[in-house]
């Protein structure tokens, strides 16, 4: 029903100080003023709103209260008198929630014939509430044998006088089939039309009941031509996510209604997947591998298909989903991953140790998967171990005060430290995709989401970085789902110090060609080659050697893949 | 009494004669005023703890965009739950949003005395909402600056549940300079031990650290919840509502235990908008051509306004498929906003493609450098040194500057116009420069490239329309439509604020959306006529009548103070008669408006 047992009356009494017993029991006055609400005189008279609100708490108080017996008739004739009269949805829904609580745990007591003569009548009534119709079908799920169940929600389905609020009539058929078995039953019986409804927001309803039950063959085949709707479509590929990870024994048919129309998907529909299904595969990690090997390869498949896609947002999310799926599968991978989490977990400052001896090159790749949606790490060599903390410093920068000293203004925030800079402790940085700037603001070389790279770009160096290695770090490696970048930094003093004072000079203009677009006049490649011309040395492997060429990473470290064609 | 006297008589001595204070006189002075200013702090803020205790149910908002909608959907949400409230929201007007339970949701203007916010106005609304005895207390964070925002949250307000809408990067003046500055000074929102939703998701892993450090829970909306506000979940709202603010109301309404189904229709359903929001008006037809008008005015940062003109799909009205749009933006400045100016400016150079755009509103000449700046600096940007770069940048461009790219769609876009117009002219120049580039094999020539350079600039700068500051919205509209070539449909889009002109045009629109179109033609014509719009700015008022009027204006200036107290005093009466429940909320706001708009004039 949608009235769930905590609701608002929790924080209400909690907020008054009082307890939720001490609403008084029976409301007998409001009940008498009950017919008065729905006269007109409402607005002249503030006793019957009075009385619905004294009725609306008494209600609450039922809702979450943990009942041992059924009602008292006194009580049920409140309930039954507050469906009969009162105009208020809310009031309504509650109602008839608790008549479906109470059916549903005491069974049919002695006056479910008055309420069985109220649902009777009321589905009988062309043009009831749309709350009440909801509801009291939930409860003639519990009243009536199947066939009267499945003419009503034929009846209700086919109800066309909602005009435009038909839409959640259908949805909250839905909704019951989820609590409801016998109304999952009629919905079945009349083929899953609900799946094919011609709106949008109830086909995502149905679809959300197929990680319940496996579907019939007819519904599947109708699945795999597809819907053109793209957030239908993401639902669909959710739903697969879902199922992945939390049913073992779904349908070999429905399985494949998944996998079969991965061509007509949506991008928007493919991102929804992929972000649904990192959040499922971090949660499965948690709880044990339930990740069956039966899924393996046809989910590697839809993941590389997807990587494959000419989408520079969907790769990077294709890239994380890989190596987590690759955790799934290997035991001892996930192992090792799980411990460096708890690791990462108990430390209270978020710093730990790892000795050199544990170190190997999975681990930074296992770290870009927490990284991913956290603050990113860094990773400091010291003696026999590796220090990694998360990756969120600032300090004093020279680039800094000297771009804010040569751009005054006065509209620049008072009391604000204008020289701070991000800080790089370590010599391995797995930096986050997220905590990036939605637009630039008056601060250069602050990572910038950019929509068509569906992120910051990670892989590519942030010029800060690069500018705070001059003195500190010879090499530096930042790892990403996708690969491992390594750059160093001139190698000759002078060489050095002529980057810093290049770098202090044009600061704005190059961390600009780093959030390179295809409205920019510069070229991808840009960025780097300039770099490289004052000294840096910058690789980018990839961490997948059987992965085709990415040139949507390629084309900023190498010239020739930046070659832009003219179209007319 | 008898030791009171001879320090009464000491300040008596010390307040006629200024020579006669000794230090200690002083002394007991500062002591006393300092005490005087102690005892009312410690009173307001004692009181506005009991009047806080007494609201069960308190829910904050924050975020840099979306927070008045969100406020509104929540209002609709507890209404529709039959729990009275007070909602405190800002928008374009301040207003107090109020519902009895059972009943439905009223607005009351919330006076501002000279229009200036304080961090007051918040103990003053929480009076008043106590007073009122409702069940649950909404109320927008209007403060900007950190230290103010802990003050509110942390020590008046405590919420049970706080939303955070987002933290995109805006207010840098304030909250910046950088995006995770922003992020950080909307963090200081969350209070020890609080409930935060937010759909805030490129910061999220700020806002999460912050609540694990402050014991604060934190939730985002679910993909479900995501899902499933589509077209037509969108299309029951009476506007165009961001499906993330609904999102974070949902999961609001899922803490109460409410159905996803039930809010999502009450709220639309309910819902009281700003005049502020997204919303596209119906196309009005005037002087034969046909407009359209979208209201993006709220939009005041560069995220939030290019994603409105995303979502609105005027970056997909390209030429080849739709010759016979003509887009317009419509700017209206203001000049206390200096760095949203110099935003708006690289927007319109860098980020959306237009036929025109007008600039209306204050330090109109300070946007319009802005402009010129940054069309310098995106054409100096431009690499012309060899021939395919040359060849791109023109096509990239005439994409940009809506300039036909070839002679079909040139033949299309111009089809019924003049032979000479302004559309062919840009063409003839455009293809002129493509062919001349096209027929040699070397780079551009540096004369070749400044011509370029010089035309790309001179399109720019064409598209600029400025008007006078005292434009009326009639006067704005008969130059929309003079402007639009014969035939086309002119959409327009209004963007970064709404105070002034804005309000005034989009209360135009809505009168015309009441109208039928064929009557409007002839309604507006007559109004518009009658009177005798002034496009060039110069004042033709003859010099008598000018002195008078500024005397006039003068006179008002003078007594403005006086009657501000007045009437605040006023008003103020009027919310106490209306807390005690002496008069209705309608009665209460329909008072205020009026005073309001006698203080106007």
């Amino acid at each position: 029903m949608t009235v769930s047992a905590k609701n608002s009356i929790d924080f209400i009494a909690r907020g008054k100080g009082a307890l939720v017993a001490d609403i008084p029991n029976i409301p007998t006055h409001a009940i008498l003023s009950l017919p008065q609400a729905l006269t007109g005189t409402v607005e002249q008279d503030a006793a019957p709103k009075k009385a619905l609100l004294e009725l609306n708490n008494w209600l609450d108080k039922l809702l979450i209260a943990e009942r041992d017996s059924v009602f008292t008739r006194d009580e049920f004739d409140t309930i039954l008198s507050i469906l009969r009269h009162s105009g208020e949805p809310i009031l309504k829904q509650k109602a008839l929630s608790l008549c479906y609580q109470t059916l549903k745990t005491f069974g049919q007591p002695s006056y479910a014939t008055d309420l069985r003569s109220y649902t009777q009548t009321l589905m009988a009534t062309p043009r009831a509430n749309l709350w009440e119709i909801s509801g009291t079908l939930l409860i003639a799920g519990l009243l009536e044998p199947t066939a009267v169940l499945q003419n009503y929600c034929a009846q209700t389905i086919e109800a066309s006088y909602f005009d435009k609020d038909g839409f959640f009539l259908r949805a909250q058929i839905l909704e019951h089939a989820k609590t409801e078995p016998s109304i999952l039953q009629a919905l079945m019986e009349t083929g899953y039309t609900l799946l094919f409804d011609r709106s949008a927001y109830v086909r995502i309803r149905a679809l959300e009941l197929l990680q319940l039950r496996s579907s019939p063959e007819e519904c599947v085949v109708r699945l795999q031509k597809g819907d053109a709707h793209p957030k239908v479509q993401a639902t669909l590929l959710q739903q697969l996510s879902s199922n992945l990870f939390r049913n073992p024994y779904l349908s070999p048919s429905l399985k494949s209604a998944f996998f079969a129309p991965s061509s007509q998907w949506e991008n928007v529909a493919l991102e929804m997947f992929l972000q649904k299904f990192n959040e499922d595969a971090i949660q499965a990690m948690d709880q044990g591998p339930a990740f069956t090997n039966a899924w393996r390869d046809d989910t590697k498949e839809i993941l590389d298909h997807i990587a494959g896609q000419n989408d520079e947002g969907l790769k990077r999310l294709a890239a994380l989903s890989l190596i987590q799926l690759e955790l799934l599968m290997d035991d001892k991978l996930l192992r090792k991953f799980n411990k460096l989490r708890s690791t990462l977990k108990s430390s209270a400052t978020g710093h730990s140790r790892i000795s050199s001896a544990e170190w190997n090159d999975d681990l930074p790749y296992l770290l870009s998967v927490l990284a991913y949606s956290s603050d990113g790490f860094e990773i400091e060599e010291a003696k026999n171990m590796r220090i990694i903390r998360p990756a969120f410093h600032f300090g004093f920068s020279a680039w800094r005060f000297f771009y804010e000293l040569f751009h005054l203004s006065t509209s620049k925030r008072q009391g604000a430290a204008h020289w701070v800079s991000r800080k790089l402790k370590g010599s391995i940085r797995i930096p986050s995709s997220l905590g990036c700037e939605l637009v630039k603001t008056a601060v250069p070389g602050e990572p910038l989401y950019l929509t068509e790279a569906g992120g910051w770009r990670p892989f590519l160096p942030l010029l800060c970085d690069l500018y705070r290695m001059l003195f500190r770090q010879k090499i530096i490696h930042i790892y990403t789902p996708d690969g491992c970048t390594k750059v160093g930094r001139p190698q000759s003093f002078g060489g050095r110090f002529k980057a810093w004072i290049y770098l202090n000079l044009h600061f704005d203009e190059w961390s600009e060609l780093r959030n390179w677009t295809h409205r920019s006049s510069s070229n991808p490649y840009d960025y780097i080659k300039r770099l490289r011309g004052l000294g840096y040395q910058i690789t980018f492997t990839g961490r997948r050697s059987e992965a085709i060429e990415d040139l949507s990473i390629e084309r900023f470290f190498r010239e020739e893949s930046g070659v832009t064609h003219v179209e007319r | 009494m008898s030791s009171v006297d001879p320090i009464f008589y000491r300040m008596q001595a010390l307040l006629g004669n200024r020579s006669g204070a000794s230090p200690f006189d002083l002394l007991i002075f500062s002591v006393l005023l300092g005490g005087i200013f102690l005892y009312l702090h410690i009173r307001r803020n004692n009181l506005g703890r009991l009047d806080r205790n007494s609201i069960p149910l308190v829910i904050g908002g924050w975020g840099s965009r979306g927070k008045s909608g969100t406020e509104r959907l929540k209002a609709a949400l507890f209404n529709s739950m039959g729990r009275s409230l007070l909602s405190k929201t800002t928008g374009c007007e301040p207003v107090l949003l109020y519902g009895p339970n059972f009943g439905p949701l009223v607005e009351i203007p919330l006076h501002r005395p000279y229009e200036k916010a304080t961090i007051w106005e918040q103990l003053d609304v929480l009076h008043l909402a106590a007073k009122a005895k409702v069940d649950v207390f909404l109320w927008e964070c209007m403060g900007l600056d950190p230290g103010y925002v802990q003050l509110m949250q942390k020590d008046w307000m405590r919420d049970d549940i706080s939303t955070i809408t987002n933290t995109y990067p805006d207010h840098e003046d304030i909250q910046g300079p950088s995006g995770i500055d922003v992020a950080r000074s909307i963090s200081s929102f969350i209070a020890p031990g609080s409930k935060i939703i937010t759909a805030e998701t490129v910061m999220y892993p700020l806002l999460d650290r912050q609540c694990k450090r402050l014991g604060a829970s934190l939730e985002r909306p679910t993909a479900s919840d995501l899902n499933c506000i589509t077209e037509e979940v969108l299309g029951r709202f009476p506007y165009s509502e961001h499906p993330l603010n609904i999102a974070v109301v949902l999961a609001l309404a899922k803490k109460m235990g409410v159905s996803q189904d039930y809010a999502l229709k009450e709220m639309a359903d309910r819902i009281k908008p700003d005049i502020g929001v997204l919303k596209v008006f119906p196309k009005a037809c005037f002087e034969g051509q046909t407009l359209e008008f979208s209201n993006g005015f709220s939009a005041n940062e560069k995220f939030g306004c290019l994603s409105n003109w995303q979502r609105l799909g005027l970056d997909q009205l390209e030429l080849d498929q739709h010759p016979r749009i003509w887009l317009t933006a419509l700017v209206n400045n203001r000049e206390d906003r200096v760095t949203r100016s110099h935003a708006f400016a690289q927007l319109l150079t860098h980020d959306i493609d237009f036929d025109e755009f007008y600039l209306v509103g204050t330090n109109r000449e300070g946007f319009e450098r802005f402009y010129h700046q940054s069309v310098s600096e995106l054409i100096r940007s431009v690499n012309l040194k060899t021939r395919d770069q040359a060849l791109i940048v023109l096509l990239d461009f005439a994409k940009r500057l809506r300039i036909p790219h070839n002679a079909s769609i040139h033949s299309r876009r111009t089809l019924g116009l003049p032979e000479t117009n302004a559309i062919s002219q840009s063409f003839e120049i455009w293809s002129s420069l493509l062919h001349a580039i096209e027929s040699q094999n070397s780079a551009p020539s540096s004369q070749q490239a400044n011509r370029i350079r010089k035309f790309l600039k001179d399109q720019f700068y064409k598209k600029l329309v400025l008007l006078p500051k005292d434009t009326t919205p009639q006067e704005l509209l008969q130059r929309i439509c003079s402007n639009t070539p014969q035939g086309f449909e002119n959409k327009v889009h209004g963007m970064q604020n709404i105070k002034g002109l804005g309000i005034k045009w989009i209360e135009l629109w809505e009168e015309l959306s009441l109208q039928d179109p064929e009557q409007v033609t002839q309604v507006e014509k007559d109004r518009i006529v009658s009177q005798k719009p002034n496009m060039t700015g110069t004042d033709k008022q003859i010099p008598g009548e000018r002195s008078l009027k500024n005397l006039r204006a003068k006179f008002k200036s003078f007594c403005r103070p006086n009657s501000e107290a007045f009437h605040a005093l006023k008003i103020r009466s009027i919310y106490r008669d209306f807390a005690s429940g002496k008069i209705s909320a309608e009665i209460a706001g329909l008072q205020i408006r009026t005073i309001q708009e006698s203080m106007s004039g």
